[in-house]
């Protein structure tokens, strides 16, 4: 079939604001948005920056914008993506932009690093010098936050992160929410301390586009509510 | 060979102790607490108005029945239409006045004089709005 891919390109170092790459391909309805633009990159033209690694959904590193939503390239098939023969792709919102498809993911990665994403227990060993038990429902508390990948999909879908790249981001909470709930974690308090911040998990107004655009389908907002109640009422259950 | 834990486990923190950010907690709090009361609220004026009394019969001396003519004795029926229109007054300003604080600190805040003066400004025209309808309720209305 016939594809029409329309491209937001920009390179600092020539361009002055960014412009739209329209490329022409022929493409099988079962081809992933990736597969396209491999083509473009590999037939077309070379020039086309973009990130990804392991092409199956996993490392997240091909969050892109597509056709207006948050997805990974590597997980969109060309036949569910397709609107009048034509797919819209553009870099993720709310991160400066070095080449094409590529973002300064910085600051993401920094607000992941300040929820401390690290499993804190100062407390011996078990006798037995082995791993620390925990019950199969108390893992089971906190496993839809154990999928997430950092592709940032949810965090650059976020309108309270475009007004403000200040706000720590679902995605920072999902992580935080990993820990917290974790009933082997013992920092839970300086997590939730974090979070409180003014810029902590307030700035969320519950708009529902994280969940929407997850490539894992993590319940973002019910995580994040789950961590303001456990904020409102000191309880971590 | 150990023994496998069973059940869940509850644990509880310590209240958060940095002040600004309980106000963040209360804000939040109040913004769900308003807002449906306010959505009933202004449910039951449009269906007291429009299907009870109809639009038809919408008129100043059926605002002067219900609230009270201005400098006479009121009875409890209009002293609580009063306090039913002071509360969805007061709520509303305050619900429409932490929203506003929260988009100016989105867009603004990190320009902290920016930020302080237009929150002044908002600040002083809604005392200004929140003042006139206290009077109008405070005094009733008037008979033509």
């Amino acid at each position: 079939m016939k594809l029409h891919l329309k491209i937001k390109r920009f390179n600092p170092e020539h361009d002055k604001k960014p412009w739209w790459g329209e490329y022409d391909l022929d493409v099988e309805p079962g081809d992933r948005i990736l597969d396209a633009l491999h083509e473009v990159k590999w037939t077309l033209d070379g020039t086309l920056a973009l990130r990804r690694s392991c092409a199956h959904g996993v490392c997240g590193s091909d969050a892109m914008r597509i056709n207006g939503r948050n997805r990974l390239a590597c997980k969109c098939l060309i036949k569910d993506e397709i609107k009048n023969g034509q797919i819209v792709i553009e870099p993720i919102l709310g991160m400066r932009v070095l080449k094409d498809m590529i973002v300064d993911m910085d600051p993401f990665f920094a607000h992941y690093r300040s929820i401390m994403p690290f499993l804190v227990n100062d407390t011996p060993l078990p006798a037995n010098g082995r791993e620390r038990l925990q019950s199969p429902e108390d893992r089971q508390r906190f496993d839809d936050s154990t999928k997430c990948i950092l592709c940032a999909c949810c965090t650059t879908s976020c309108p309270s992160f475009w007004a403000r790249g200040e706000y720590i981001g679902p995605a920072a909470i999902v992580q935080a929410h990993r820990f917290i709930f974790d009933s082997r974690d013992q920092a839970a308090q300086e997590r939730l301390e974090i979070l409180s911040d003014v810029d902590g998990v307030w700035r969320c107004r519950t708009a529902f586009n994280c969940t929407e655009s997850c490539p894992r389908d993590i319940k973002v907002t019910k995580t994040i509510g789950e961590v303001k109640e456990a904020l409102r009422t000191g309880v971590i259950a | 060979m150990t023994t496998q834990p069973l059940g869940r486990t509850i644990r509880t923190v310590k209240p958060i102790p940095q002040a600004r950010n309980n106000f963040e907690r209360t804000m939040w709090l109040f913004m769900r607490y308003s807002g449906l009361a306010l959505t009933l609220l202004a449910l039951t004026h449009f269906g007291y108005q429009h299907i009870i009394v109809g639009t038809q019969n919408i008129t100043t001396a059926q605002t002067v029945n219900n609230w009270g003519e201005a400098g006479k004795s009121i009875n409890l029926g209009q002293f609580a239409w009063r306090a039913y229109y002071m509360a969805i007054l007061g709520l509303a300003m305050l619900h429409g006045m932490n929203g506003v604080r929260q988009i100016a600190w989105d867009y603004i805040g990190n320009n902290k004089t920016a930020y302080t003066v237009f929150m002044g400004i908002v600040v002083l025209l809604s005392v200004i709005v929140t003042i006139l309808g206290t009077l109008a309720l405070i005094f009733g209305a008037t008979a033509k």
